[in-house]
């Protein structure tokens, strides 16, 4: 009964989530910087030897070596605190989580410090995103086998 | 500041899309009619710059904002047709904004003695894979 109470008094003392205006604010953050990710494409299609289908290598790089300065900086904090989620699916929000942890870890060292701990958070991302890879390769693969679809 | 705003967002929103048509730059002997009435008749292609040369003929086409889920296909198809015109032409036809950036520049350039060695850059790039 104590818990149920309390859950209720949580309920009616907490200030209401504004939701439509975070999902707005994270559909501005990230609609912003996927617009800077597709100039970055752009400028590479233009003036480098790219294609459409191979600019997507050096345009993420550069994405994360900027998200990667704004870190340092202090910046992206601010951002991630506006934008929420638009900040921190983005591939920068990417970088961010393993600069971050980079930083804060230094002080225990290079290599229990750093090393450690800079995928504390990125390595259940990697994990994920090769399981997953993994695993669709593999259902292509049988398809392709089985003749019903081609690569 | 607030009024530059917007007056910046719908000049964007109006100028989106608006150039249209087909540039075709012909240095052989070859008949550019049914080129052109097979790039026009397509109803998903919105820009395409073509350059013949000798043994090569090069297509660069841009498609509609919605049929882009499908440009591979659409310029696969316009292939076909276009070695069933001309099949005694190495023909190249692709939906990268890059072949027609480059084509075009080649064209806009004008220096036909450097056609050859271009438009062998292009096929190469076109083909890379990630």
């Amino acid at each position: 009964m104590e818990q149920e109470k309390y859950a209720h008094l949580e309920k009616e003392l907490s200030p209401k989530t504004p939701i439509l205006k975070n999902v707005i604010k994270a559909f501005l953050v990230g609609g912003l910087i996927c617009l800077i990710g597709q100039f970055i494409a752009l400028f590479y299609i233009t003036y480098f030897d790219f294609t459409e289908r191979t600019a997507s290598n050096p345009t993420v790089a550069t994405m994360i070596f900027i998200s990667m300065l704004l870190t340092g900086f202090g910046l992206y904090k601010k951002i991630s605190q506006f934008g929420g989620a638009g900040a921190s699916v983005p591939i920068t929000g990417f970088g961010n989580a393993v600069v971050s942890s980079a930083i804060e870890h230094k002080s225990e060292g290079y290599v229990l410090g750093v090393g450690g701990n800079m995928f504390k958070l990125a390595g259940s991302v990697i994990l994920f995103g090769v399981f997953s890879a993994f695993i669709v390769a593999l259902i292509k693969t049988i398809l392709v086998k089985f003749g019903v679809v081609s690569w | 500041m607030k009024k530059l705003i917007y007056l910046l967002l719908v000049s964007l929103l109006l100028t989106g899309c608006n150039e249209k048509g087909t540039h075709i730059e012909n240095t052989t002997t070859h008949d550019t009619v049914p080129l052109e009435k097979t790039l026009d008749s397509n109803e998903h292609v919105k820009l395409a710059v073509a350059l013949l040369h000798e043994e090569d003929l090069i297509v660069g086409i841009r498609v509609n904002t919605f049929s882009r889920f499908q440009k591979k296909k659409i310029a696969k198809k316009i292939n076909k047709e276009l070695k069933k015109e001309y099949p005694d032409l190495e023909v190249t036809v692709s939906a990268d904004s890059k072949v027609l950036l480059e084509t075009d520049k080649l064209i806009k350039k004008g220096d036909s003695k450097n056609y050859q060695k271009k438009i062998d850059d292009i096929k190469s790039i076109a083909k890379e894979q990630t």
